[in-house]
């Protein structure tokens, strides 16, 4: 209990709550658009490995970590394209397409991996984030090092929050995106092209899942291994569904894996009766008891998961 | 239409009938050659984008199929080897089935998987002397009982609650792993110099070979599963309860199906057929618990189901295709030095052009492809069980699951 009070009492640990909430913040966020359009964003788990992998791949070969970043936008919107082709296009399962999905990204970042790299003895360095403190701000104390103090993407996913929320709200395009996901038919006799948004929304989830899993390898550990995302596009959908499809919703979904993220890891550390694969166990815990409890009545986008065909009604 | 002469009109009539009479059939054989079709031209495009691959890394892309095709069949101990790979795909494979003509997209099959491990485990180190008549039943029953416990939990939030068990039962795989880490280093450890692996099952526990002959009996397992669950389907009222729920929940309340009932019952079932391939694989393979040995087995046994198209007999089809090309696959990594990776590429291909596919022969025509029949009565009946349609794979289950 008190190493419990200890962990919560470091400014340190919050630092490491934020950037274990990044990744899930940047594709939870992303996927609200989606999912409010009407696609299921299970597939992000996809699009994040590819992400993560791409974004080795340029951060080393460049040696510029943000060249990084940029090949693993371009991976996953690439990846992306194929979901929204497949389930937009193709009105294929979203599920199941996803599922198959993410088996593809397995197979192929690891099969590219070890093409590339064949069998390696000392894993790979490439750069990685360096923090970026904001004048002035970081300055605060306690507030300060935690919040502005942070590593840039981590600034974007907060950022992402007033962008998603403003985009989703205030724009035509977010009405757009809302009018098809709730209601398609109705969508489409306004003459809003539903296929259009849908893989706008999608490709949109793609690019910021490429950033969230080249976060994960090139953020700070700066190499791949492979399933380096480990089910956290999982956690990302469970955050919006959990934040019932709203970005305040997802944000604080995302902030609260993120918690349990960093607390586990924590834990780990301490010397205690339990072993420390109970603790590695806890965020997906904390997962299966919060669908259980808390989610229960969905408030889920009308025509959430189903393809559009114009001729029915 | 009142214009129409009563003879024209009935006329009109014979003729529609006949036209979708006729139609239905068509469309029908049509339907059944597709659901073999798909999966082999599928698997085709599949088996030449991975000869690109590998042509482009450098190798001869049909030398290294032929070192693939050698190695999985080449004699009868690389059979014998390929047939043990096939094994815990038939179970996962089932398994995955059995749960989605039921209406639950069970992607927990690895963690099931991992308990019916150490279930059989548990019981196969624990009892010396025993005959194996009864020991090897046993460990079986104790895998089974396992993976069907690591099951409940998803099954009964998806019933009672209506939770999605797309993510409870992938959350499981991952508490799983947990427990298997910890179990085979901390109380289950037995492997000499600290090794994260069991100790050495009892003999009697072992699973034996067919005669010798380097094939292990546990295909005969399998083959009777496989048939246990064709004729639990299709030929009992569990069974087509089950299909009857998967298909349309609400009809099948008209039709005085309990749901949640059901749901539990293919969810059960469908983890003990996991946690069985666990087990088998322990029991006639590795005599040992092994945690990275066990990996994939369960992710695989999702493409089985569904390239197999859902069907206990395509399963087994699949299962050979896909054990095969593991096996196979390590002898082109040892000979050709290409990485085994390659054949999750070709599996996750096969998997995404059948789910393609599927959505292009039903494009615009049925609901299969999304299953958005599933709360609307009148859209869907429950097919009667001797109908040519009722078997029909529903590729959907998301719907269902939400």
């Amino acid at each position: 209990m008190v190493e419990f009070l200890q962990i919560l009492a470091n400014p340190q640990f919050y630092v490491s709550v934020l950037r274990m909430a990044t990744p899930l913040m940047l594709v939870a966020l992303a996927g609200v658009l989606a999912e409010r359009a009407g696609i299921i964003t299970f597939s992000a788990e996809a699009f994040m490995l590819v992400g993560a992998f791409f974004g080795l791949l340029g951060s080393y070969f460049s040696d510029n970590v943000w060249v990084g970043f940029l090949t693993a936008m371009i991976g996953g919107g690439l990846f992306s394209l194929i979901y929204a082709f497949m389930v937009v296009t193709l009105k294929t399962n979203q599920i199941v397409t996803s599922v198959a999905l993410i088996l593809f990204s397995q197979g192929l970042t690891s099969y590219f991996f070890s093409s590339t790299f064949g069998v390696l003895l000392v894993p790979l360095q490439a750069p990685t984030l360096k923090p970026f403190a904001i004048p002035l701000l970081s300055k605060i104390p306690i507030l300060g090092p935690i919040l502005f103090n942070q590593l840039p993407i981590v600034y974007l996913a907060l950022l992402m929050l007033p962008i998603v929320h403003f985009v989703l709200y205030k724009t035509t395009w977010g009405l757009n995106v809302r009018a098809v996901g709730d209601h398609p038919h109705a969508a489409d006799t306004l003459g809003i092209s539903v296929v259009r948004v849908r893989y706008q929304a999608i490709i949109i989830t793609g690019l910021l899942g490429g950033i969230a899993g080249a976060f994960l390898s090139i953020g700070q550990l700066g190499t791949f291994i492979d399933n380096i995302t480990g089910g956290r596009g999982f956690i990302a959908y469970c955050a919006i569904v959990f934040g019932r499809w709203t970005p305040i919703g997802a944000f604080l979904g995302s902030l609260l894996f993120g918690f349990a993220d960093a607390l586990q890891m924590r834990l780990q550390n301490f010397e205690s009766v339990i072993p420390h694969q109970f603790y590695i166990a806890v965020p997906y815990i904390l997962t299966v008891v919060l669908l259980a409890t808390v989610v229960g009545k969905h408030r889920m986008p009308a025509a959430s998961g189903k393809a559009f065909r114009r001729e029915e009604h | 239409m009142n214009e129409l002469q009563p003879a024209a009109q009935k006329t009109t009539e014979f003729w529609s009938s006949g036209l979708k009479h006729f139609g239905g059939r068509f469309l029908n054989t049509f339907y059944k050659t597709q659901r073999i079709t798909v999966p082999v031209i599928a698997a085709l495009i599949a088996l030449i984008i991975g000869g690109l691959l590998i042509a482009s890394s450098g190798s001869s892309a049909a030398e290294s199929y032929t070192v693939l095709v050698r190695g999985a069949f080449g004699s009868l101990s690389r059979l014998g080897y390929t047939i043990g790979q096939m094994v815990p795909l038939v179970f996962t494979g089932l398994a995955v089935a059995v749960a989605y003509q039921g209406g639950v997209f069970n992607l927990g099959g690895q963690g099931q998987l991992l308990m019916g491990g150490i279930g059989a485990t548990l019981v196969s180190i624990s009892f010396p002397n025993m005959p194996p008549v009864i020991h090897i039943p046993m460990a079986i029953l104790a895998a089974a009982l396992f993976g069907m416990i690591w099951a409940y939990i998803p099954g009964i939030m998806k019933a009672k609650l209506g939770v999605t068990a797309v993510i409870t039962t992938l959350m499981f795989n991952y508490i799983a792993d947990a427990i298997m880490e910890w179990a085979v280093r901390g109380p289950l450890q037995g492997a000499e110099g600290g090794v994260p692996a069991s100790r050495l099952i009892y003999e009697s526990a072992r699973i034996p070979m067919l005669g010798g002959s380097g094939i292990s009996s546990s295909i005969l397992i399998a083959l009777v599963t496989v048939l246990f669950i064709y004729i639990l389907l299709y030929r009992t009222t569990v069974g087509f309860s089950i299909r009857c729920v998967g298909l349309n929940p609400v009809a099948g309340v008209y039709a005085g199906i309990r749901s949640s009932r059901t749901i539990m019952t293919s969810m059960l079932l469908s983890g003990a057929l996991a946690g069985m391939a666990g087990g088998i694989e322990i029991l006639a393979t590795t005599f040992r618990l092994w945690e990275s040995l066990l990996h994939g087995y369960g992710f695989t046994g999702i493409t089985v189901a569904l390239v197999g198209g859902l069907h206990p007999v395509g399963v087994l089809i699949a299962a050979l295709f896909f054990g095969a090309l593991r096996s196979g696959a390590n002898s082109m990594q040892v000979l050709m030095r290409i990485p085994v990776p390659i054949v999750f590429i070709i599996q996750a291909l096969t998997i995404l052009f059948v789910v393609a596919g599927t959505a292009v022969r039903f494009h615009g025509t049925a609901d299969l492809t999304e299953g958005s029949n599933v709360n609307d009565p009148s859209k869907s009946e429950c097919e009667d069980p001797d109908e040519e349609q009722a078997d029909a794979p529903v590729l959907d289950g998301g719907e269902g699951d939400k």
